[in-house]
């Protein structure tokens, strides 16, 4: 028996170190080229999942610059799943996209900086002007250069306007039932009491056994009152008086967020049960009339998808129902001021691999930049001139051919594009929106006013952006690197206990133990506080 | 003396020799074996050695092995993470249950059935019961969470009846209750097919010597059917033991991965999921740390196997090495 | 040799002893057995009911026994989505292609390592034991995955399959327990080992064959871990991987071309059951085989 264990563990050495030899260093990606001497470049993106590849505008373009590009799409259910076995499996694609939060930004996007898994961009992109005007307009850019470099394009979310500090996480309601119920306000402003009165008048006039519920939020937004009412979700608080970082989740203003949150939940306003809800139920529930306000990221293509749903579901209402369905919710504190989440003007980043030539790099910087141009831009939204559309010679106006846009009955066809796709890369398209053809009028109108109200805000100071300070936020130390993520995650379930009955407050308060002092001393001692 | 030496080694030269080409059809046979387990099984397992190394995968594995050695400090940082510090409990708490609990239910279902005299039923329930098994979990996590959410059907039916509604998936322990129940449900019949044949084996001489002596059916089943299978319960103990540190990755997985907000992930993290989740979904496990997890998981597993097979075998019953 | 196997029988209790009176005994067995075969058939029963149940009579009544209106419209989605034909025609390729694979490696590697006594069987022996228990990790797995070539491909939930360790012994001790003279007959006749395995073992362990081949298929039918791992590409997902993604998120759920009258969790139920109805058809038949192989080799184990 022991000199069979002897040779086993002899012929597994062996074995080992017969395979370790075939893993040796890292050899650089040789450019390929097809049989028409095309450059290949092979993408994987979030965003392309409307849009596989191979239609005819991408091919324009590509014979334009004269390379090949394959596309995959990232599944939004384990994306961060798939990036990780790519870049630890040494398999990456040439360009591919990570979700760079700031709990992960250190693990991932500085730590594969350093171990050179990114190729950086050249230091002067002044040969790609419009890529740099977006690269140079986006809210902290410092933070994302390790040891000088950018190592990636923030994917900026608006162009047209950089300065917006503000998320559009808000509530959208059923104005409809508040007009019917008798609690509606005018131009949809509610103060707190106010919001209190229509959740319970909501909740009488609804069926709880068929699954009907006042409020709800979005999966990853619960509970919203905790971040709307106080404080946002983040782990670090700045100290008033001492100016010391602190423990966030333990701070006066969120534990009486918290208490508002159970409040809400113990009375039966929200939701039963929202750590049932898979990705997209929640919206699918407020369609089919299930809730009277929903917590929701109210971009134009949530927007959008939401009043689509809700028409497919009641295709005999007419568009005032729709409308007022689909109302946005403005809720003052009562300080007078509204609130809402602060962000960058970005949350996730085109990478690439460090292995790809610099030629190749450059390749994708042009397309990236002719398609961010104005010559690109057009192309990309309106396609090929005189089949796709007509230019006046004269006031240069553009004029779309019906058939190509419109199906028999009149509607807009939903048109995805080879250029348009990848026009994602840099930019998630809200630049273009305005002047797209297909978009639903009313519904960009209406966000855009929304916005323009909350800027007016906040110009006025009358708009409260929850915002973690920067300075800690991309701090990068190792326990701080190493814990936030855990930390974060296991506060916001602490908190979801509190707000279904499971957890007493003060259990919420004394469950924070190691490894937070470490972290916070190492914080405060890193930022001389 | 020499010689006769000599002659010794030529003729255990000679039986190897003839060894060699007398079980030449069977090595022919077990090559493809030896590729397999060689390339899929022994050719990663120099992976071990991360967990001792920092893994850069700039460097490639060999050379993070030679330049990043960091020798335990990726057990020390391991074992100070909270995370682990929950899993291990956690771990051990659902894989004991569930082995106790499935070795159980295993031998009362069979009893049951063996009981059971209705020949056609008997038929009927076997088949019903043991079908659950060949589901995957991808279905029956769904199956489960239609019924048991707290907007489900039979939370429906329980405040139809005047009860609250169920909240099995914002409580740990209640949570791992369904687990175990889950558990019972799909493998349970299968599992008491191996007691039923070992009951079969039985000899009926035994019964009919109770019978004659005036015995209940109750007594029979305590004194002979239970005896009976007594040797292939322990060795089927013996086996499950092993694998106490798996407790399920597969049903954990599918059970909470469905949901958006786990809040009962805390209370069933265990091993695999953390490294399945802080290796490629948090990224809060450093590689060299998820090796060290999985080592640890295996040695732990190999100690556990071993000393249950001694402790069996100091009992008096048969071992499995 | 035949009837040596159907010695085994499960069912042969019944005609034992005198007391075939049937008792009050008898009766509580009756309904505690009833009960716990309808706690399994139950669920399945109303998956099937949500899924043929319209959307608006579902909204009211989320608790049913019978649907007053049956629709198929869920079914015609679902049939309709070209997903999951996709994922049902690669699942097929595996359950044939794969379950062969798997069988002939499984079982010549087995059939090697029951015989008696051969140079090195108890070291490969331990060697293969060892594999239950250590394993590289995940890392140095997806290194080795891809250095064969193997991401993005069907191969690559098939090959690492290629023998599974414990229904290898289950093999192995099954050949082991047929009687030697079988052996030592032939091999006096001149046979060499494979001629044996062939023309001996093989025809006498059909029933096993049969038993293993059958887990194996229900393994492949249900594949989704590897191709979740190491495949990204739509095309080549399997029927599980295809259902997660249905079950899982509504995003990338199936979308009804008449979403008024069919709700998402009909659609979802009726995805469901149409990846378990094969198996429900199929397993009342099968049943026998798969209980006789694990009995045969367990017992004998």
């Amino acid at each position: 028996m022991r000199k069979q264990t002897l040779l086993l563990g002899t012929v597994g050495l062996v074995f080992s170190s017969l395979s370790m030899t075939s893993c040796g260093q890292r050899q650089m990606k040789a450019d390929v080229y097809d049989k028409d001497n095309n450059l290949i470049i092979d993408m994987r993106h979030l965003y392309f999942d409307k849009y596989s590849g191979g239609d005819y505008y991408q091919e324009q373009l590509e014979k334009k610059f004269k390379v090949r590009i394959t596309l995959q799409p990232y599944n939004y259910a384990n994306w961060t799943e798939q990036v990780n076995g790519e870049v630890n499996g040494d398999n990456c694609h040439d360009v591919f996209h990570a979700n760079i939060t700031n709990y992960n930004f250190v693990n991932y996007y500085c730590e594969w900086a350093n171990e050179e898994i990114l190729k950086p961009l050249p230091d002067d992109l002044t040969k790609w002007p419009n890529l740099k005007n977006i690269i140079d307009h986006t809210s902290n850019i410092d933070a994302l250069k390790v040891n000088g470099k950018l190592y990636g394009i923030p994917i900026a979310k608006n162009t047209s306007d950089f300065s917006t500090n503000f998320s559009p996480f808000t509530y959208m309601y059923r104005r409809d039932w508040a007009k019917q119920w008798g609690v509606y306000q005018e131009n949809d402003e509610y103060t707190w009491s106010q919001f209190e009165t229509l959740l319970e008048t909501f909740k009488s006039h609804l069926d709880t056994t068929k699954g009907q519920y006042a409020l709800c939020d979005v999966e990853w937004g619960y509970p919203s009152i905790t971040n709307f009412y106080k404080q946002v979700p983040h782990c670090y608080a700045q100290d008033t008086n001492t100016g010391k970082y602190v423990n966030n989740y333990t701070t006066d203003a969120y534990i009486e967020g918290l208490t508002k949150s159970r409040e809400f939940q113990s009375k039966g306003y929200y939701y039963l049960s929202p750590n049932t809800l898979r990705d997209g139920d929640a919206r699918e529930f407020y369609c089919s009339s299930k809730f009277g306000v929903l917590y929701e990221n109210v971009s134009y293509s949530n927007y959008k998808a939401t009043r689509n749903r809700i028409e497919e579901l009641n295709p005999d209402k007419d568009i005032n129902f729709l409308n007022d369905a689909t109302a946005l919710m403005k809720i003052k504190n009562e300080d007078g001021q509204y609130c809402l989440e602060g962000t960058d003007n970005w949350f996730s980043m085109t990478l690439f691999d460090f292995k790809i030539s610099d030629k190749k790099l450059e390749k994708i910087l042009d397309i990236l930049d002719w398609l961010l141009g104005e010559e690109g831009t057009t192309y990309a939204m309106y396609g090929e001139e005189g089949y796709d559309y007509t230019k006046d010679p004269v006031t240069g106006e553009i004029e779309l051919v019906p058939e190509r846009w419109y199906s028999s009955d009149g509607k807009p066809i939903e048109r995805q594009n080879g250029p348009k796709a990848l026009r994602y890369l840099a930019s998630l398209g809200y630049d273009t929106l305005a002047d797209d053809p297909t978009i639903e009028q009313y519904a960009i109108d209406y966000l855009n006013d929304w916005e323009a109200q909350m800027k007016t805000a906040y110009n006025k100071g009358q708009l409260r952006v929850l915002k973690e300070s920067d300075e800690v936020m991309w701090l990068n130390t190792p326990l701080k690197s190493k814990f936030s993520e855990g930390m974060r995650t296991n506060a916001l379930i602490g908190a979801m206990n509190v707000c279904l009955g499971t957890m007493s407050v003060d259990n919420f308060r004394s469950s924070f133990g190691y490894p937070w002092d470490e972290v916070l001393t190492e914080i405060n001692t890193t930022l001389n506080k | 003396m020499e010689k006769v030496l000599i002659k010794e080694r030529q003729g255990f030269r000679y039986s190897l020799k003839r060894k060699l080409s007398a079980s030449r059809f069977l090595i022919f046979m077990i090559i493809p074996a030896i590729i397999y387990y060689a390339v899929f099984c022994y050719a990663p397992m120099y992976g071990i050695l991360l967990s001792f190394a920092k893994y850069s995968p700039r460097l490639g594995i060999l050379g993070s092995l030679t330049q990043q050695w960091v020798g335990f400090d990726n057990f020390k940082s391991l074992f100070a993470f909270p995370n682990f510090r929950q899993a291990i409990p956690n771990t051990l708490i659902i894989g004991s249950l569930k082995i106790i609990i499935s070795f159980v239910s295993a031998i009362i279902v069979a009893l049951l059935i063996n009981e059971l005299r209705m020949r056609f039923f008997k038929k009927f329930v076997q088949i019903t019961v043991t079908f659950p098994h060949f589901l995957s979990w991808v279905v029956v996590s769904s199956l489960f969470l239609l019924l048991f959410n707290s907007t489900g059907t039979v939370s429906h039916i329980s405040q139809m009846i005047g009860g609250k509604p169920l909240d099995l998936f914002s409580n740990g322990p209640k949570f791992i209750g369904l687990l175990l129940v889950s558990d019972i449900w799909k493998e349970a019949g299968w599992s008491s097919i191996i007691y039923l044949a070992t009951m079969a084996g039985i000899s009926t001489d035994l019964y009919e010597a109770a019978d004659i002596d005036g015995a209940s059916r109750l007594q029979k089943i305590w004194h002979i059917t239970l005896p009976g299978i007594r040797p292939t319960a322990v060795l089927l103990l013996i086996m499950s033991v092993g694998g106490v540190l798996s407790a399920g990755f597969d049903q954990i997985f599918n059970m909470t991965s469905q949901l958006h907000n786990s809040m009962v992930m805390a209370n069933v993290q265990i091993i695999d999921t953390l490294i399945y989740q802080g290796t490629l979904a948090s990224g809060s496990l450093t590689k060299g740390e998820s090796t060290a997890l999985g080592l640890f998981k295996s040695v732990v597993g190999f100690i556990l196997v071993i000393v249950t097979d001694r402790i069996a075998k100091a009992c008096g019953e048969r071992g499995i090495i | 040799m035949a009837h040596k196997l159907e010695k085994l029988p499960l069912l042969r209790r019944e005609k034992a002893g005198p007391s075939t009176k049937f008792g009050g005994l008898d009766v509580v067995l009756f309904i505690i057995l009833l009960i716990y075969a309808l706690l399994i058939i139950v669920p399945f029963y109303y998956l099937f009911i949500v899924s043929i149940t319209p959307a608006p009579i579902y909204a009211d009544t989320p608790v049913l026994l019978w649907t007053p209106e049956i629709s198929f419209e869920s079914y015609q989605t679902v049939f309709a989505e070209k997903r999951i034909w996709n994922g049902l025609g690669i699942t097929l390729i595996l359950l044939f292609g794969g379950t062969t694979y798997q069988l002939f490696f499984t079982v010549i590697t087995g059939y090697a390592l029951s015989r008696k006594d051969w140079l090195g069987k108890n070291f490969v022996m331990n060697m293969i034991l060892v594999t239950m228990f250590f394993g590289g990790g995940l890392v140095p797995y997806y290194l080795l995955i891809k250095s064969l070539g193997m991401m993005n491909s069907i191969w690559v939930m098939i090959i690492p399959g290629a023998i599974d360790t414990f229904n290898m012994l289950l093999m192995r001790n099954y050949f082991a327990s047929l009687p030697k003279e079988l052996e030592e007959s032939a091999k006096i006749d001149g046979a060499n080992d494979i001629q044996i395995f062939v023309k001996i073992f093989l025809p006498l362990s059909l029933p096993m064959l049969a038993t293993i081949g059958l887990f194996f298929a229900v393994g492949n039918w249900n594949s989704w871990y590897n191709g979740m791992l190491f495949n990204s590409d739509e095309s080549i997902k399997t029927l599980q991987q295809v259902l997660q993604d249905i079950v899982m998120t509504q995003s990338s759920s199936i979308v009804s071309p008449n979403p008024a009258k069919v709700n998402s969790e009909s659609l979802k139920t009726a995805a469901i059951f149409f990846t378990i109805i094969p198996m429900m058809c199929l397993y009342p038949f099968l049943q026998r085989f798969f209980v006789k192989g694990i009995v045969v080799g367990a017992i004998k184990g």
